[in-house]
């Protein structure tokens, strides 16, 4: 054979090579320790907590249309197309019922779906890969614990080539990166929890940071405010020049993150609204002060 | 002398009403939001100061903005409307005129029950959190998302 028609036959194997890469479900191994398990006495009161933390029920609720918490329904427009948050009730069909452990652990910090699908990042597995399995063990038990909701799961509706699903598999190499949050111990417990609840459970940044031109995050800027926020909010910076929090008390932020109310006695609308609402507004006082001496800590100037 | 009385507040009205005409909406909004910030101000300085005449000096300046809110939201200055190019206005705030204004009234009655209780640390405390109150009571269904 000719080089050109070599050359022709690796370009041919190259390509094939990369389809069957992007098309066949490649399941990320789960590292459940052993005896550790959703069904454990206990996981699903933490669990009702860690839900609330997690923020959960804001986007798997279609309060609008008048649908049942956690049977998901709302849609969420993106430039990407409108997606539609599933059911994460307990429903063996529709919901969640019928995951195992090993599976909902591999959706919520691996990103991939029962049949080893990969997941669109508009579900914040970004951050709450930074979630200790422990807490998405007590998740899943306090989902699994409510009263069943059937709902059927629409579809999204992407522009192409948003539409296939298999491209994630290129985007998380790109821009996925599945690491715990580890502990510094230079800093306070109280530190170290606040960015647990802010960098991991609360997904803060997957509103606050700046977005690029396939979605991702730009961790350069992390918490820096993004001009195009949900339902059209610009969603103010945390951190950086433009934070106005370095003005804040960590008293004023705790106030905040309890009932909207800002200094200026303006309040909390839109978006923050909800969180506060749904959220931080039921976290005790210990991680609402440890929330706001992180933020603080982010803004010395 | 009544006529006198009758003829400057005439006239006091036509110059209200003509510096609203003269803006440009642009200019009406933007007066707006300069006039909200310094209500923020004065809130936040109230709350923070100690005696009662420091609250009352505050509340005052207070009052007196709030009662000024209704004039400061001339038809075709709300989001969409020829000439304005950054506002949060809602159009709702012209659908319901009734709405709006007991909105604006709600927050003005609750700035006077705040003066009234300087000095009164408990009662005080209690009054700004209907201040706050009426604050979101007007922003949430009247003010739109920020937008950049």
């Amino acid at each position: 054979m000719s080089p050109l028609r070599w050359l022709l036959v690796l370009v041919l194997l190259g390509g094939a090579g990369i389809l069957a890469w992007l098309m066949l479900p490649l399941r990320a191994a789960v590292d459940i320790p052993p005896g550790m398990s959703s069904e454990e006495p206990g996981m699903a009161e933490r669990g009702a907590y860690l839900v609330r933390a997690a923020g959960c029920v804001s986007c798997h609720w279609d309060r609008k249309g008048r649908g049942k918490p956690f049977a998901g329904g709302r849609q969420l427009i993106t430039p990407f197309g409108v997606f539609v948050a599933p059911n994460i009730s307990g429903d063996t069909r529709s919901g969640i019922g019928a995951w195992s452990d090993e599976e909902f652990v591999r959706a919520l910090i691996h990103g991939q779906g029962v049949h080893g699908e990969e997941l669109y990042p508009v579900f914040p597995y970004t951050t709450y890969t930074r979630m200790t399995v422990e807490d998405a063990l007590a998740i899943k038990a306090y989902l699994v614990s409510l009263a069943p909701v059937p709902a059927g799961n629409e579809g999204h509706d992407l522009s192409f080539p948003f539409s296939w699903r298999a491209l994630l598999k290129g985007w998380k190499l790109l821009y996925f990166s599945g690491e715990p949050l580890p502990y510094d111990p230079n800093r306070s417990s109280t530190w170290n929890r606040g960015r647990y609840l802010v960098d991991a459970l609360g997904h803060c940044g997957e509103c606050h940071t700046p977005r690029g031109d396939f979605g991702q995050m730009d961790e350069k800027r992390y918490l820096q405010g993004n001009p195009h926020g949900p339902d059209g909010w610009k969603i103010p910076a945390l951190v950086g020049p433009r934070s106005q929090l370095a003005e804040w008390s960590v008293e004023e932020i705790e106030e905040y993150l309890n009932s909207g109310a800002k200094p200026d006695f303006d309040s909390a609308q839109g978006p923050m609204a909800e969180v506060i609402e749904d959220s931080s507004k039921h976290l005790t006082e210990e991680d609402q002060n440890a929330i706001a001496l992180y933020l603080k800590s982010l803004n010395r100037r | 002398m009544k006529y006198w009385l009758a003829g400057a507040a005439v006239a006091v009205f036509a110059g209200a009403a003509w510096t609203v005409m003269a803006a440009t909406p642009q200019e009406t909004v933007d007066q707006r939001i300069a006039g909200m910030k310094g209500l923020g101000g004065n809130l936040q300085a109230a709350a923070k100061a100690v005696t009662p005449a420091e609250v009352q000096a505050k509340l005052g300046a207070a009052i007196a903005f709030a009662e000024t809110i209704p004039t400061l939201f001339p038809k075709g200055t709300g989001i969409g409307d020829k000439g304005v190019t950054k506002t949060r206005a809602l159009q709702e705030i012209w659908a319901k005129p009734a709405e709006f204004k007991a909105a604006s009234d709600a927050l003005v009655n609750a700035l006077k029950a705040a003066n009234a209780a300087a000095g009164d640390k408990a009662k005080l405390d209690a009054a700004f959190g209907e201040v706050r109150k009426s604050c979101g009571g007007c922003h949430t269904p009247f003010r739109g998302p920020e937008i950049e």
